[in-house]
């Protein structure tokens, strides 16, 4: 996100919302969030209002772990897991107002929608907003 | 300089401009909607929306700032388009 964000804030707001303490989201912004407006949500209940996944199966593992080499050949390389590993995230925008435009919810570890659909979609809520 | 012109308005020239305008705003209206439908086509599709109701719940759902100070998604989107990228973990 961190390549598209000065684009994407022309047209809203773009924040990065970890499940970890207060402390590991003011780490996750000085080592790899620089730029990015970041948000804790300790007791994750934003998770569980969007009915993100916990957990995985043989299927989810795979598919992580065939993500997880295609990230390394990239030079993307997983550090210390901070917060709880089980859970799944995903992406949601939102027109100015609440009315949800985009939806992505993480299937398995590495499942993250392209960069460009997010920034797309921000664009399109912001000529909802308009 | 021409003098200008004044015309009286009858009963049926004002009626005639009171349709012209409700047909301009029927009009604006259609175009707005057409502009709306367009910029929602434009949005990439990736999963099922979620429902209204999720999202005035999490609209009330408290999150921490990095300086621990506390707000909500609903404030955020208040006034202002948001993407909003729930991470599996730090690191």
């Amino acid at each position: 996100m961190r390549g598209i964000a000065k684009e994407a804030e022309r047209y809203g707001n773009v924040v990065v919302v970890g499940q970890g303490s207060l402390q590991q989201g003011q780490d996750f912004a000085d080592k790899q969030g620089r730029g990015l407006k970041a948000l804790v949500d300790t007791a994750r209940a934003s998770y569980k209002v969007m009915s993100y996944q916990r957990g995985s199966n043989l299927r989810q593992i795979t598919m992580a772990t065939l993500k997880g080499i295609a990230a390394a050949s990239r030079g993307h390389v997983q550090t210390n897991i901070q917060g709880d590993a089980q859970q799944h995230g995903g992406t949601l925008v939102v027109a100015a107002g609440g009315k949800a435009v985009y939806f992505h919810r993480s299937d398995y570890a590495g499942d993250h929608p392209p960069v460009e659909d997010t920034l797309a979609a921000l664009k399109a809520a912001a000529a909802l907003s308009a | 300089m021409a003098d200008r012109k004044t015309t009286p308005r009858t009963a049926a020239s004002k009626k005639a401009l009171a349709a012209d305008q409700q047909d301009a705003d029927i009009r604006t209206v259609a175009r707005i909607g057409r502009e709306v439908e367009a910029a929602q086509a434009k949005a990439p599709v990736a999963h099922k929306l979620p429902p209204a109701a999720t999202l005035r719940e999490l609209a009330d759902v408290e999150v921490q700032e990095l300086d621990g100070s506390w707000t909500t998604f609903g404030a955020l989107w208040a006034d202002s388009p948001t993407a909003l990228v729930f991470l599996r973990h730090y690191g």
